[in-house]
């Protein structure tokens, strides 16, 4: 079986495991497909950001009550918000190199983070210590008496290289450029708010919730560790806006759904406006991928850009029903987010209209695929 | 064919369930028998056991992240594919678990 197959005519490429790979073939599988590490280390970090960011927002009742306790919970949400970072690290390395990586990945992007590089540092570092065990481990396969000593050796030794690595020579440019970026990110102006608003809206409006996304939710991340929270704005306005938008626009045009699509967007929209993610639009996306996609681009970026013109800033990153309370501004808030999704209803039932689907019935009762 | 589904995706939320739910319905209407785990998020209820992976045929990954606890399949066929173009292909994608299982139980039967 080959290493990894592309199907002629379509976009599906397969790989396998447990075959006999190349040493050649085993390199470049490491080093292929960087996003899924990336993407591996925002997933496990997230319960993190989550728990930190909702427990510390909780303990801003001290700012009405003088009682000892709230204090206790700060210090509680505290410990979510300083080990996301290490926690980023290690499980980007986990990525590459499974398991061996992550004490390497969580020491080494912990170095990184505490000594100013912060969030670009901790990636960094997770990738740097991630590839040095994996090429460690799967280039050099000593006797079977040595192996134990060598999957020893492997993670703490590329702790310590990589570690030293960061400290004398990755740290200070990172650190530099991070406080020049922050600086620059901090002081955005309405203009530049709303450039900013456009690309994260492009970002998040084309893929409900998956890996392009993610790469908006990346840069969010760096900014909120440096208490940039316009960008957490940002991306609250965008997130609802496809799974609002699809479902007004079945409310408002019943006849250019299908039945099972209709039944959906009644049963879903307490979850949309509870739960707030973008990945509820799916079920009314997979059978109209172009013109839905078009329509969610589009109200995503009014959102985006209307959320950085006005400024719309979130300092807790909480989703759904949560994030009211914690936004800068409700009349903002909800002006990005009806607009948005006005603009996706329109937009999809505009293209509906001059572009009518293929063997559409509307009384089908094929199954949604359900969340 | 045994088939284990594994589906790994960022939040957990949506892309995990809709593909292993696809998944799981296209392979069962071919007769096959089916056991899925779903990963990502904080679920921790559907994780299979090291026997059921290791009585399987073909171990099919559908996944945007990292996969956790592969040791379970040491030694089986896995066939690995982006949980986003699985959601679109799901036929194709049975089909490639399909072709491993023939290309592997013939060898077997050779050697």
């Amino acid at each position: 079986m080959e290493g990894v197959r592309t199907m002629a005519g379509n976009d599906l490429t397969f790989e396998f495991d447990n075959v006999e790979k190349s040493r050649k073939q085993i390199v470049k599988e490491i080093f292929s497909k960087p996003f899924d590490h990336l993407r591996s280390g925002i997933s496990y970090m997230l319960p993190f950001i989550l728990i930190g960011g909702i427990i510390t927002a909780v303990s801003s009742i001290s700012n009405i009550s003088d009682a000892p306790i709230w204090s206790m919970v700060a210090s509680i949400g505290q410990v979510g918000m300083t080990f996301f970072i290490p926690i980023f690290g290690a499980y980007i390395a986990f990525s590459i190199a499974d398991k061996a990586g992550i004490a390497p990945g969580f020491i080494c992007a912990y170095l990184a983070n505490t000594n100013g590089s912060g969030y670009i540092g901790a990636l960094l570092a997770g990738f740097l210590v991630g590839y040095v065990v994996a090429l460690l481990k799967k280039l050099i396969k000593p006797n079977k008496i040595l192996q134990g000593v060598w999957d020893y050796f492997v993670p703490a030794f590329s702790t310590l290289a990589v570690g030293l690595f960061i400290i004398y020579v990755i740290n200070a440019p990172v650190a530099r450029f991070t406080d020049f970026m922050v600086a620059k990110l901090s002081g955005m102006d309405a203009a530049q708010g709303g450039i900013a608003g456009l690309i994260l809206g492009a970002l998040g409006g084309v893929d409900y919730g998956g890996p392009i996304s993610k790469i908006g939710t990346a840069i969010m991340f760096a900014g909120f560790d440096k208490g940039i929270y316009l960008f957490v704005g940002i991306a609250i306005a965008i997130a609802m806006v496809p799974p609002f938008g699809f479902t007004a626009a079945a409310f408002i045009a019943p006849k250019l759904f299908t039945k099972s699509e209709r039944r959906y967007a009644r049963t879903s929209w307490p979850i949309v406006l509870i739960g707030g993610f973008t990945e509820l639009a799916l079920p009314l996306v997979i059978n109209d991928i172009i013109r839905c996609t078009i329509a969610s681009f589009l109200g995503c970026l009014v959102s985006g850009f209307l959320a950085g013109f006005f400024g719309l800033e979130l300092s807790v990153p909480a989703l759904g029903l949560a994030s009211w309370f914690f936004i800068s501004s409700v009349p903002v808030y909800a002006l990005c987010v009806v607009a948005g999704a006005a603009v996706t209803a329109a937009a999809l039932i505009f293209l509906r209209k001059i572009w009518p689907r293929k063997n559409f019935d509307p009384d089908s009762d094929d199954e949604v695929m359900s969340l | 064919m045994k088939l284990v589904i594994i589906t790994s995706c960022v939040a957990g939320v949506a892309h995990s369930e809709m593909c292993a739910a696809a998944l799981k319905k296209e392979a069962t209407a071919r007769g096959h028998s089916v056991r899925v785990e779903m990963q990502g998020g904080s679920n921790l209820s559907d994780m299979l056991p090291k026997e059921i992976c290791q009585s399987a045929d073909v171990i099919l990954i559908a996944y945007a992240i990292a996969v956790a606890r592969k040791e379970r399949f040491e030694g089986k066929p896995v066939v690995k594919v982006p949980i986003d173009q699985a959601i679109r292909h799901i036929k194709q994608v049975i089909d490639k678990a399909e072709e491993v299982y023939g290309q592997t139980a013939g060898s077997e039967r050779k050697g």
